[in-house]
């Protein structure tokens, strides 16, 4: 049982990984981005053809280069598509759906070019990027990528939400969520600030890009899929906007999965871990730990 | 209220007019006498999801028709293959046998994807068209009728063999771990292994069910060393294959793998070291001591050729048009028609050909391929010849070198 707690513990921290860029872009500035599974995958293609076409190179750098490529797709992405949505939208719900459907062209677009770069076969990065260590404690065996993977979703956690609660630009981000006319007003410039917010969201999807396929071994092209969904379950259970929340529940739910996979199998685990998303909505639809727009993260 | 038609109609109206005119083109019948020329149509999956295998499929078959023709033909005439992608894509692979149906073709081939081939058989038979299908390994494509062939051995009939030979490296347990979304891994996790390992005495410690877009595979693989089998199977597919087999020598398991030739082909490469000591049957494997010659001189004229090494993938496709070439050499300077051409096949079919997978390939009555098969086993980098194989994998295979 002690194992199976390590093991939710470092599939926590990949839920966690992921579904943080998205609470930024969809919690925090409200653009519900469905290209975000897919700028992920798009971390683990830069990650793999930097080390199949340079030796040795350290896996900071990889993170860091995948996380500049990452960002600036979806700064792309934000500039030329989602803000000239804006632009041409009537109102608030036309925008919203306009972009739901750009982002998932977005993320078509960018799955077809990860998957003809990769032939359509799964693709590994090279075990020098980071040799494999297990250490026994106990009944317990843990690798140091399970470490690596642990302690970076919760270092980048803290930075997010200190980030976004603390800082000059986190505080002008929840405003232009809030009311982004008022904002606008107020001398706060939206559309950089968004710019901004969708790198961050990028560089945070291509970082666990990377992370995730060092830690599994190998990426393919639709991996972000199911991570997509699982991070839309993290985000509805914790309450749209609540990183704190986010980072919680994507323990909870990892813990549930792989206790109910484990004593029920794979099937059931799905089901019970979908399931208790019907319940939240139908019971508490904002979530668990939601808060008014203006007080976010 | 009217609506306006717009574009709609027109382009409807375009679309009904060209699929009617499609329709009434006149083609080939299954009486109509090839000339000098038999054609063959190659639908290949060139793009998408099967582009890895599709691509040496097509190679396969087009080197062994430029080999044909370099020795200057068969009965006086040369073979022309035109390679037809079909995306992967069921709906454009029926589209492109239909049309395949409808030109002056002999036959058509396909390789690859089961629910292609399933779809695309029933069209050969209904028009006539001799179709030699590859890979596919589901049930039924042959079933459909006398025109459809394929050219490999059920996967699973190779099985009993893999595990009599782990079974002799010391094998006593065993633990599966499948992809409970595919049909063929259910069959083989739930029934066929299950069966073979108790003719075997081989003890299943666990059966553990996982889906192909899992990820993580740390719970199913802890679970699995704490049963402490011998061995594991591996019935997962696509970056499941990597990420589990990570998964299990993460978690403490060091013993043997064995699986389907889905872990054929580079499936391994990913996983690198981890995968060493992995399993799993293969028609053909690029290998200097393949157990019967016709492969190894078939891979020792592909390298000379192209300067490649060909993949049971390209073995596949050079059989595919082997089979075709031998039922030619059956009709000699006979008229070659469809209906000539499927007699002809079902003559070779009962007799057999010499093949890169086997020497002789023969037919059973369901009209799929005997081969011998090879146990491979995976040394971190390359496909080798398991050690301790004696004899063909396939029991009952009799053929005069395997």
């Amino acid at each position: 049982m002690l194992q199976q707690l390590v093991n939710a513990g470092a599939l926590g921290s990949i839920y966690t990984l992921f579904a943080l860029g998205l609470t930024l872009s969809w919690g925090i500035v409200n653009i519900l981005n469905l290209a975000h599974g897919a700028i992920f995958t798009a971390g683990t293609v830069v990650a793999y053809l930097l080390t199949r076409d340079l030796d040795g190179l350290p896996l900071p750098v990889v993170v860091l280069a995948a996380a500049a490529v990452c960002a600036l797709i979806s700064m792309l992405i934000e500039a030329l598509v989602f803000e000239q949505i804006r632009k041409r939208s009537r109102n608030e719900l036309d925008t919203e759906m306009r972009t739901l459907i750009a982002s998932v062209a977005a993320a078509a677009m960018l799955v077809t070019v990860a998957a003809v770069v990769s032939h359509h076969q799964p693709y590994a990065l090279p075990g020098s990027l980071m040799e494999r260590v297990t250490w026994e404690v106990g009944p317990v065996r843990i690798t140091n990528v399970q470490v690596v993977v642990l302690v970076s979703a919760l270092v980048l956690a803290a930075a997010l939400t200190l980030f976004v609660q603390r800082s000059k630009y986190g505080r002008a981000l929840r405003a232009i969520a809030f009311d982004r006319t008022a904002a606008g007003l107020s001398g706060v410039s939206a559309r950089s600030l968004q710019l901004a917010a969708m790198g961050l969201s990028g560089a945070l999807a291509g970082t666990a890009g990377v992370l995730l396929a060092v830690y599994l071994g190998a990426a393919d092209a639709h991996m972000g899929d199911a991570y997509l969904l699982k991070a839309f379950a993290i985000i509805i259970l914790a309450g749209v906007g609540s990183l704190g929340g986010t980072v919680a529940f994507a323990y909870v739910l990892a813990v549930v999965e792989t206790l109910v996979g484990y004593w029920a199998g794979a099937d059931l685990r799905d089901a019970v871990a979908f399931g208790l998303i019907i319940v939240v909505l139908l019971v508490r639809p904002q979530g668990f730990t939601a808060r008014g727009g203006w007080q976010r993260a | 209220m009217n609506r306006p038609l717009g574009t709609a109609a027109p382009l409807a109206a375009l679309v009904l007019a060209g699929s009617l005119l499609a329709g009434c083109a006149g083609g080939s019948n299954s009486d109509e006498a090839a000339g000098d020329v038999v054609r063959i149509t190659y639908i290949a999956d060139l793009t998408g999801p099967g582009a890895f295998y599709g691509e040496d499929w097509a190679a396969g078959a087009e080197y062994a028709v430029d080999e044909i023709n370099d020795a200057g033909g068969i009965g006086g005439r040369t073979l022309e293959i035109d390679v037809v992608d079909s995306a992967s894509d069921q709906a454009a692979a029926v589209g492109a046998m239909n049309s395949a149906a409808r030109s002056d073709s002999s036959v058509v081939m396909y390789a690859l994807l089961s629910q292609n081939a399933l779809a695309m058989a029933p069209v050969a038979q209904r028009e006539e068209v001799p179709f030699i299908v590859g890979q596919s390994s589901v049930d039924g494509v042959t079933d459909v009728g006398d025109f459809v062939y394929r050219t490999s051995t059920s996967e699973g009939d190779y099985y009993g063999a893999m595990l009599r030979n782990l079974q002799e490296q010391g094998v006593e347990s065993t633990a599966i771990l499948y992809a409970g979304d595919n049909p063929t891994a259910v069959t083989n996790a739930t029934e066929r292994i299950p069966a073979i390992a108790e003719e075997l005495g081989i003890e299943v410690t666990d059966t553990i069910e996982v889906r192909t877009a899992d990820t993580d595979y740390s719970q199913p693989a802890s679970r699995i060393v704490e049963g402490s089998p011998d061995a594991v199977a591996n019935l997962t597919f696509g970056p499941a294959v990597t990420t589990s087999i990570q998964a299990l020598r993460s978690a403490g398991y060091d013993g043997p793998l064995y699986g389907t030739s889905a872990l054929g082909s580079g499936a391994l490469t990913p996983a690198g070291d981890a995968a060493v000591d992995t399993y799993y049957p293969s028609a053909f494997i690029p290998a200097a001591d393949l157990p019967w010659a016709s492969g190894v001189a078939f891979l020792e004229e592909y390298e000379a050729a192209t300067g490649d090494q060909p993949s049971f993938s390209t073995a596949g496709g050079h059989d595919q048009v082997a089979f075709l070439a031998a039922a030619l050499e059956s009709i000699g300077e006979g008229e070659v028609t469809r209906n000539s051409l499927k007699d002809a096949l079902a003559v070779v079919a009962a007799d057999g050909f010499v093949g890169a997978t086997g020497d002789p390939i023969r037919f059973g009555e369901d009209r799929i391929a005997d081969t011998p098969g090879v146990l491979v086993r995976w040394d971190g980098t390359t496909e080798t010849v398991a050690p301790g194989q004696q004899g063909p994998l396939l029991d009952g295979y009799t053929g005069n070198d395997g």
